[in-house]
Formats: C-alpha cells, sequence, structure tokens
C-alpha cells in the first residue's frame, strides 16, 4: 500500500505529539535528577521562601564572591538579608540567606554570611555615610607563633543602611563577628561611632592604645 | 510498476513541490490514482490499448504545473523540515534520557518514596536506634500539627529522656511540602520553646548570645534526609523543668508565627 503524504494538519500533530513526548522526558529526567534547579530566579524565590523571606524585595546586587557567584541583598521593613545563589554546571544549588534586624538603637550592627569571607553591616543611625571594618589577619605564621596585625576597610553603602565587605582573599580575616571592629563615619569624615575594642585581639598579641 | 508516462507527470508535479521528503508519498499516491484511473479506463473501453488508456488517464489530472504548485502549499518545506527535524531530536534525546532514568530507577522510587534511615518508617524506631535505654523515660506519640502552607508541620513522636537528672525532650518533626523545591524549610537556628509553667528554652540563636552556662535550649538537627516530599528533623530541648506537662514550639523570628506546635509531656512530676 502506497504511503500518503503527510498533510500539514498531520506534521501540526506530529510535532504536538513529539512535544508531549519530551516534556514527559523532561518530567522523568527532573524526577531522576532530584529535583534540580533550573534558574537563578527559582533559586533565589525558593531560598527566599525556605528561609521565611518570601516578603523581601531584592535592594541590591552584590558583587561575586569567592563561595557564592550571586548575592543579593534583600529587605523586608526594618529586617535585611544577605543572600548567596552557587551554580553547579549548568544547574543551581540552593542557596543560603543569613538576616539582621537594623536596630535604630544600635548604630551598627554586623554579620558575617559566608561564614569570616563577607560581613555586611546596617546602620541603625541614619546619619552614618561610611562603615569601616577593622579585623586581624595573620601575616606570618609558624609552630610556634602567629604575627596578626590589623587591617581596615571603609566603604560608601551599597544600598540605604547598608555597607557590604568582601575582603579581598589574601587579607581575608581570621577571626568570628565578635572580633571585628566597627566604625561608622558621617558624610564630612567625622567619626559618629566605634565599636569597642575587641577582648579577643589582646590574645593573639594585637594592643591597641586609644 | 509504473509507466514512463506516469513516472515523467509524478516528476513534473513533484518538480514545483519544494519539500521533497514528501516527493516519494505524493509519486506513490499519484501513480496509485493514475493506475486506477488506467484500469478503470480499460475496463469500460475495451478497444484502448494500454498506452492510450494511461495517457488518458495523466491528461485526466490536468496541467502537471498547477497541481505541483498546489501541492506545494499543502506541503510547507518550513513545518516539514521542523517537524522532521524535532521528531528526531525528541526521539534521540527521549531515548537516552528513558535510559538514563531506567538506570537510576531504583534510587528514584527510594527517594520519592522512603524516609531517612535513622526514621525508618516509624519515627518511634529511632528512639529505639539512637536513645540507651536506661536514658528512655517514656515514648509515646503526640500527632501535633500545624500547617503554615507550603509546609505542613507534624509532630508524631515523642521521647522523653533523663540524663543524669536532667530531663530532655526529643521530638521527631516531619515537614511536608508539595514543592519539591521547597525542601529542608531552614527555621533551626531560631525555634525556641516554652513550657506551661512559663520556662522559656531559647533558641540556638539565642542560647549563643546569652550566658553559655545556661543548659536549657532548643536544638534542631541537620535535616535527617533529603527528600523531595518531606524533611524530618529531630528536635531536643535540654533540662526541660520536671514540672511542665506540655511544651509549644514556636518560630517567630520575623515577628509573625510561622511555626506553633504544642505537645503533652509525659514522665514527669505531673504523671509521679
Amino acid at each position: 500500500m502506497a504511503e500518503r503524504p503527510i498533510s500539514q494538519r498531520g506534521r501540526k500533530w506530529r510535532i504536538l505529539r513529539d512535544a508531549v513526548i519530551l516534556l514527559l522526558a523532561l518530567v522523568f529526567l527532573t524526577v531522576t535528577l532530584d529535583f534540580p534547579i533550573f534558574t537563578a530566579g527559582q533559586a533565589l524565590r525558593a531560598t527566599q521562601i525556605r528561609y521565611y523571606w518570601e516578603d523581601g524585595e531584592m535592594v541590591a546586587q552584590l558583587p561575586p564572591g569567592n563561595i557564592y557567584k550571586y548575592q543579593y541583598l534583600l529587605r523586608n521593613g526594618n529586617w535585611y538579608a544577605w543572600c548567596g545563589l552557587s551554580r553547579e554546571g549548568l544547574l543551581w544549588n540552593y542557596g543560603s540567606l543569613v538576616s539582621v534586624y537594623r536596630d535604630p538603637e544600635q548604630p551598627l550592627t554586623a554579620i558575617t554570611p559566608v561564614s569570616i569571607q563577607t560581613i555586611l553591616v546596617v546602620a541603625g543611625d541614619p546619619d552614618i555615610a561610611q562603615v569601616e571594618v577593622e579585623y586581624p589577619i595573620t601575616v606570618s605564621l609558624s609552630e610556634s607563633s602567629r604575627t596578626c596585625q590589623l587591617k581596615r576597610l571603609r566603604q560608601d553603602p551599597v544600598t540605604e543602611h547598608c555597607f557590604w565587605f568582601q575582603p579581598p582573599e589574601e587579607s581575608s580575616p581570621i577571626c568570628q563577628l565578635e572580633d571585628i571592629r566597627l566604625r561608622g563615619y558621617a558624610a564630612d569624615g567625622t567619626l559618629i561611632y566605634q565599636s569597642p575594642i575587641p577582648e579577643s585581639w589582646a590574645k593573639i598579641g594585637i594592643h591597641v592604645t586609644e | 510498476m509504473p509507466s514512463n508516462s506516469f513516472e515523467s507527470f509524478c516528476g513534473r508535479v513533484c518538480s514545483f513541490v519544494r519539500f521533497s521528503p514528501d516527493h516519494d508519498a505524493i509519486t506513490a499516491e499519484l501513480t496509485a490514482h493514475l493506475e486506477d484511473h488506467r484500469d478503470a479506463l480499460l475496463e469500460l473501453r475495451s478497444g484502448l490499448t494500454q498506452e492510450e488508456a494511461e495517457e488518458a488517464a495523466v491528461k485526466a489530472m490536468g496541467d502537471p504545473e498547477e497541481l505541483g504548485r498546489a501541492l506545494n502549499e499543502s506541503h510547507s518545506p518550513l513545518l516539514g523540515w521542523f517537524q522532521i527535524w524535532f521528531q528526531a531530536v525528541v526521539w534521540f534525546l527521549s531515548a537516552i534520557i528513558v535510559i538514563f532514568c531506567l538506570f537510576h530507577l531504583p534510587d528514584t522510587l527510594e527517594n520519592l518514596t522512603s524516609k531517612p534511615d535513622s526514621v525508618s518508617s516509624d519515627p518511634a524506631l529511632y528512639f529505639e536506634r539512637q536513645v540507651y535505654p536506661d536514658d528512655l523515660v517514656t515514648q509515646y506519640e503526640a500527632n501535633a500539627v500545624y500547617q503554615d502552607p507550603p509546609y505542613i508541620y507534624t509532630i508524631e513522636q515523642v521521647a522523653i529522656e533523663n540524663y543524669s537528672g536532667a530531663r530532655y525532650v526529643e521530638c521527631i518533626l516531619q515537614i511536608t511540602q508539595p514543592n519539591p523545591w521547597l525542601r529542608c524549610p531552614a527555621f533551626g537556628y531560631d525555634l525556641w520553646a516554652e513550657d506551661d509553667v512559663g520556662n522559656r528554652y531559647p533558641s540556638t540563636r539565642e542560647w549563643r548570645a546569652l550566658d553559655e552556662t545556661i543548659y536549657s535550649k532548643v536544638k534542631v538537627s541537620t535535616p535527617m534526609g533529603d527528600f523531595p516530599f518531606t524533611t524530618h528533623y529531630c528536635l531536643t530541648v535540654t533540662n526541660v523543668d520536671p514540672a511542665a506537662t506540655q511544651l509549644t514550639f514556636r518560630f517567630d523570628r520575623y515577628g509573625e508565627i510561622r511555626l506553633s506546635l504544642t505537645v503533652p509531656l509525659k514522665g514527669g512530676q505531673a504523671d509521679g
């Protein structure tokens, strides 16, 4: 029996059939790959919901970091959050989110979202126009001793009341959040606030007199 | 076998049809028509020769150019090539995906249906495995449920333990969500608890900010398994007041209560 030529309608039906086959195959692949995340937007949205930050709005995109290539600053009222996303090939990993409350009673509040690699500071004092962080770094290390020195970084806000520090890799802080000293400056450069000298500095041989 | 005049007619028709993959099918269909027509003519007019009948059949089909242009309209090369390549790509990809999926089928089925090994099919078994029998005071079902879409939080089992005179409460918290991309909600650092006699058990975040000599706190384990629709956590509250008869877990870091689960406490002073 002779094969009949396929009509236009027949071809459209075949395209539709193949599209359904493709869709089903992709569904099976998605399930087999344990529901990977396909886009940065999907990763960001999922991270916000998982961290109960559905109502947060993105206020700034931060420069890429060593671990998280996509970093965002979110805001929900007086709450601020850092959100970091990382890729794995074509797909995206689940993101991380660390939040901080902007307390008007506290001139400066800091968090270190990615362990000690980055520092987010929010200013409760609206007059603070620049923030400086001071932290110890190791300059030499031997079996018997460690020599540290202080490093300073000063920044303008990335968005209202928010200051973002990403120390260069060679000068990443060796300390915890409690070991970082914060200073807030007015627009004319006047020092408005500085946090107390961290007690831990003395333990690593750093003595500061004021 | 098609005659030369049929082949020649079909060839002329097809020369006006740009979508070449359909030429064979068009030729076959036209030839079948021509042959039917020829056979009918030979039956009706006994005086006709084979060649005359074929010639008449070809003539009856009309102008080959006109027919070819009409067929060209209904055989769009764009749609035709797209359909052919789309089918080839889809079938090739689908075959690879099916092989890949079949290869991972056991793991996939387990992922979709299983609970974490440490919880097994029955959360009660978790305590039997993890807790020393001498330390376990009592273990019972709680069935406390709280819904905050997309999550449904359920505490099914509670274990009361006694470590050196201190009362510990352990609960298996199951969280279900219809969206597999929202697994493992992150509240653990900020989950706190209060009992019915006025004690507050701080979250891990609060506890770290407090004097570390305070031994009461709520600790949430890392997810006990990473499954698409269900996440399990183990909640531990240390140094729970022996007089307490119920304990309420809460998560309200951003003001609004997003999780609130109350479980009864047994094996305390009230139970003798």
